[in-house]
């Protein structure tokens, strides 16, 4: 089942594209990254698909329905900076989810606290900037969303919470729902992607299933991002 | 879902607000107990004496502190005001839009709940305000006219109930309708722009031209009445009541059809 797709979809700020004719096409049960480098146009193609910025050409349908808030029904979202209130503490922040999202697991929230070393009574003003990270992630994962959509989670946070988070994103992983992550940190997501797209100034340079690129090109992920996105 | 939205609102709001109220309880108790015990003197009661024939004793410190008593009540009953605006244009642009605008429910809805909150922060910092300046009054007068004002009140309340719950529920009404086109100025300033350097200036135009174009449509409005209704010792004229509610239906379904269509994060 597609969950995801967009039809020659851009984005333009003034006079210049951020985005253009970006074609994506997200099904069911995978794992996908989009990966580039700062400024590639990441951050602007996942706001289009959570219905934060509207496109200027083109369109964005998430299981077959126009973005707006019944949609946003489907989608689960890590934005790559904070959005929870200082006054909250983890339950009032898991609180908050359940009451708004119907999937909102929370025994699952539950266990990836645990996982993740947090405990409920914490505030979120005193957690550290990793410990916000994984907060934020488990959150999002404890939703039964359609599409999970998961901007730079491994931004700014030390290599054992990285490895905690990828952990908790490979376990909440469900094949009825699609994750479309973004990152940088291409050596660590690399084995947890299905398919990889290249973005570069706002276009899809290259495309295709992790295992494909790898194999045609007999180059990592990583070494392959390195060719594409070199000067 | 609209009361989830409301209540999630107010624990935003109470969050927000404790420690101002706090604050204001303790800084009023503390200019109140100063007054009371260090400048206060038996000739100020005849300050509070309507036909005193006695000159009050009152003296400067006593002035300057009530004065600052007084202020302090009156930005309590602002702080509503100041603080929706504020929250609201966060909601829109800060660091939480993420959570509000992903919330999967009606931009409508999401404003409604907004103005609910702010209608009752509104009730609770005016009757903070009023409770503290009447208390005040009450204790430097030592409690002479206590048992007068309410009988007083009560005797407004029981001469004509519908006509106190009418005053009330038009000063609520009166009061979402401002804060209504508030929100829909600021929302139209942030479709433009994120900015404030732009966006405050674009929101004070909206707000100006829109005053301009309802107040309009208010006085035309009321040149053909249709049909004129009295309600608790009140006239009412049917068009423009028909007018001012459905105004209020537009602002609020403009504002949230700017959040879901036009505003951009």
């Amino acid at each position: 089942m597609m969950i995801l797709k967009t039809d020659k979809v851009g984005k333009k700020y003034l006079n210049k594209w951020a985005l253009s004719n970006v074609d994506i096409s997200l099904e069911q049960g995978k794992i996908i990254g989009l990966l580039g480098p700062n400024g590639s146009g990441k951050t602007t193609f996942l706001k289009l698909v959570i219905g934060m910025i509207r496109p200027s050409s083109g369109s964005v349908t998430v299981c077959g329905m126009e973005i707006g808030y019944k949609a946003k029904e489907m989608i689960s979202f890590l934005p790559d900076s904070e959005f929870l209130y200082n006054w909250m503490t983890i339950r009032e922040a898991g609180d908050t989810y359940a009451a708004f999202f119907k999937d909102f697991d929370m025994a699952r929230f539950n266990e990836l606290l645990q996982f993740m070393a947090l405990t409920p009574d914490m505030k979120f003003k005193g957690l550290s900037k990793g410990m916000k990270e994984k907060l934020a992630i488990a959150l999002t994962l404890s939703r039964n969303a359609r599409l999970i959509v998961l901007d730079e989670p491994l931004n700014g946070v030390d290599p054992v919470a990285r490895e905690q988070i990828l952990g908790a994103i490979v376990k909440s992983f469900s094949h009825e729902s699609t994750i479309l992550v973004t990152s940088h940190l291409i050596n660590e997501v690399e084995n947890i992607l299905d398919e990889a797209y290249f973005l570069k100034e706002g276009k899809i340079v290259l495309h295709g299933s992790t295992d494909d690129l790898r194999s045609e090109r007999n180059k990592s992920l990583d070494e392959l991002y390195r060719e594409v996105f070199a000067c | 879902m609209l009361g989830r939205l409301i209540t999630y609102e107010l624990r935003k709001k109470w969050k927000a607000s404790r420690y101002v109220l706090l604050g204001y309880a303790a800084v009023q108790m503390l200019l109140l107990m100063i007054i009371r015990v260090f400048l206060w003197n038996e000739g100020i009661i005849d300050g509070f004496e309507i036909n005193s024939e006695t000159q009050a004793n009152f003296n400067a410190s006593f002035g300057l502190l009530t004065l600052l008593f007084f202020a302090i009540s009156f930005m309590l009953g602002a702080y509503p005001f100041l603080e929706s605006m504020y929250r609201f244009e966060r909601d829109l642009s800060g660091k939480q839009a993420y959570l509000e605008l992903m919330l999967p429910a009606a931009a409508w809805q999401k404003v409604l709940s907004k103005l609910a909150a702010t209608l009752v922060s509104l009730v609770v910092c005016g009757t903070l305000s009023l409770l503290s300046m009447f208390i005040f009054l009450m204790v430097n007068s030592n409690f002479r006219y206590f048992f007068e004002f309410f009988d007083m009140v009560l005797q407004m309340v029981v001469s004509s109930p519908a006509g106190f719950i009418a005053a009330i529920t038009l000063t609520l009404f009166g009061f979402a309708c401002l804060y209504i086109l508030i929100f829909l100025c600021i929302a139209v300033a942030k479709s433009f722009t994120h900015k404030n350097s732009i966006a405050v200036p674009i929101g004070i135009m909206a707000f100006i031209l829109m005053t301009v174009l309802i107040s309009t449509l208010e006085s035309q409005t009321a040149k053909f009445p249709i049909y004129i209704f009295r309600f608790a010792d009140l006239s009412f004229a049917l068009s423009t009541a028909v007018m001012t509610i459905v105004l209020f239906a537009l602002l609020l379904m403009a504002t949230g059809w700017l959040m879901e269509k036009k505003i951009e994060h």
